[in-house]
């Protein structure tokens, strides 16, 4: 049965290059965790003691400022990143669409990047050509498909990325700030195709900051801040509440630094 | 910084398999997947040579190029043991495999920084991708190597049984190649200075090389220059091809090199293969 199951994973980064005691900072300007120096080399505390238990038809949306651990812990689910401590076990096919234009050649044209996606999900060429053109309509790149992927906009790589993905069925789908890029016609397709995944058993986890996308996605919602689970649970219950710290922030940002 | 007591970058336990278990099946995946590799080297070949009249012939023009210059300079000033063609062949050759080697190597000090959009992307073995570096200097060689068999049967040079060895010789420079460009490309990964290093070093090593001159012309500097790695893996194709005969000390140095730098690449790649993806 398909699930992805994190138990108190932490994430500390080494800073490469930031190892003057002069250049260590307590925390960097966009909020991101805290650098922290140890045995003379710097650490970022990226997630600090995640924990999340996922079974088939869940749709976590983690939301949380830019530099909170979202990316960052969604790297960890996909088994790039090892954590620091603590464990992520996976049942299933993971696809992860990370960021604009990463797992994908950009001298190579859509078509050849499909097979290339494809070859990579351990596919022969006979099973990806039988996905090839539901893959080419669900992107509606048409005649762009046989150009290099560098000459697309983002949203046209975007929709690429998102029809492969999603066409390779994948039991567990990671996505990291995706549904926002491109047109509104095809967010909603992007959705429905989100949806239709569910039937087939999966698992989505979203990553954004932005409420709305996640109150329509999800149905559970983990708010990350500064790499630390603020709050964990129903989507509008989280959802009201980070949008009222935000606000609080928004009106007086001293009084929050305060408290915390 | 009381929160640091709980970081132990060290001790990241995500199994519970043992360092040589989870390298033998990063192995089988790596095999699994040789579509992919195969598909990427051969989607690098079609791109750089893209929009190009000639294509991938460039290769065959470049080296044809580079020997020709290199045997109308110094054709004249070199005492070849066996007369002027001898000296083009010996020339050929040893451009031949010389190129194979310092294509290795150049590509392995970038390797890990050019495939990092799919390394941060995709959970696939990050010691699968010297794979692509090896496919796609191995078709710069077959495209090179026709050249000098061309070379070879224009001057209609004899050659002998013992050119049958150079099939074992590939497929000891082919695992060679791979776990080399491994070992290189994490260390220039982590230390960037090292890439920097080695293509210095192989700029110099082209001159330290038999690859123009003649060993015989030299014996005390030989004596020195004999531990260069870069020459015996060169007399393991070009004596048979030339000379007919099998260089029994090169095998013997080349193949226990082989067993070190496997056993440095693996030991070094276990022991960082978790921290590299932070490393970019």
């Amino acid at each position: 049965m398909v699930h992805l199951i994190a138990r108190d994973v932490t994430i500390a980064y080494p800073v490469i290059g930031l190892n003057k005691p002069e250049e260590r900072v307590s925390s960097d300007a966009s909020g991101r965790g805290d650098v922290v120096a140890r045995q003379k080399r710097s650490f970022i505390l990226a997630v600090d003691n995640f924990n999340v238990d996922l079974r088939a038809g869940a749709r976590l949306g983690i939301i949380g400022r830019n530099g909170s651990g979202k990316s960052t812990i969604l790297r960890a689910l996909a088994g790039i990143y090892t954590p620091t401590a603590g464990t992520v076990e996976t049942q299933g096919q993971i696809s992860s669409l990370l960021n604009v234009g990463l797992g994908t050649r950009a001298e190579s044209t859509g078509r050849q990047n499909i097979y290339l996606r494809g070859y990579m999900r351990g596919l022969n060429k006979d099973q990806i050509a039988e996905v090839e053109q539901e893959i080419i309509d669900f992107s509606e790149l048409g005649d762009f498909i046989d150009m290099p992927v560098r000459t697309y906009s983002s949203g046209m790589a975007m929709r690429l990325s998102f029809s492969i993905a999603t066409t390779f069925s994948p039991e567990i789908l990671l996505l990291d700030e995706w549904i926002g890029v491109g047109d509104r016609d095809f967010q909603e397709k992007a959705r429905d195709r989100m949806k239709s995944l569910l039937e087939f058993s999966g698992i989505t986890v979203l990553c954004s900051h932005n409420t709305r996308i996640i109150r329509e996605a999800c149905n559970r919602v983990i708010w990350l801040d500064k790499g630390r689970t603020m709050m964990d649970g129903a989507p509008e219950d989280v959802l009201a509440q980070y949008e009222n710290a935000r606000r609080i922030k928004r009106v007086n940002p001293k009084k929050l630094e305060n408290k915390a | 910084m009381n929160e640091l007591t709980r970081i132990q970058p060290e001790s990241a336990v995500s199994s519970n398999t043992s360092p040589v278990q989870t390298l033998l099946g990063e192995l089988k995946q790596t095999l699994s997947l040789h579509r992919f590799w195969l598909a990427f080297a051969w989607e690098d070949i079609k791109t750089s040579y893209r929009r190009t009249f000639f294509g991938v012939l460039w290769i065959t023009i470049t080296f044809l190029a580079f020997v020709g210059v290199k045997a109308l300079i110094f054709m004249p000033i070199m005492e070849s043991p066996r007369g002027p063609n001898y000296f083009i062949l010996y020339l050929t050759f040893g451009v031949l495999v010389w190129q194979f080697m310092n294509n290795i190597v150049n590509s392995a000090t970038t390797i890990f920084q050019g495939f990092e959009g799919w390394i941060r992307n995709d959970p696939i073995p990050i010691s699968g991708y010297p794979v692509i570096i090896v496919i796609r200097c191995l078709f710069n060689l077959l495209l090179t190597a026709i050249a000098a068999v061309a070379v070879l049967a224009f001057y209609r040079y004899p050659v002998g049984l013992a050119a049958l060895t150079l099939i074992p010789a590939l497929f000891l420079t082919i695992w060679t190649s791979y776990a080399v460009t491994l070992l290189i490309g994490v260390i220039s990964l982590r230390f960037r200075d090292f890439g920097q290093f080695m293509q210095t070093t192989m700029r110099v090593t082209f001159f330290l090389t038999p690859i123009f001159w003649f060993p015989e012309a030299l014996p005390n500097a030989m004596k020195y220059l004999w531990w260069n790695p870069f020459t015996h893996f060169l007399w393991l194709f070009r004596t048979p091809v030339l000379d007919n005969e099998i260089p029994v000390d090169s095998w013997i140095f080349t193949s226990v090199l082989a067993l070190i730098v496997t056993v440095l690449a693996f030991g070094l790649y276990a022991r960082f293969r978790k921290r590299m993806v932070f490393w970019f």
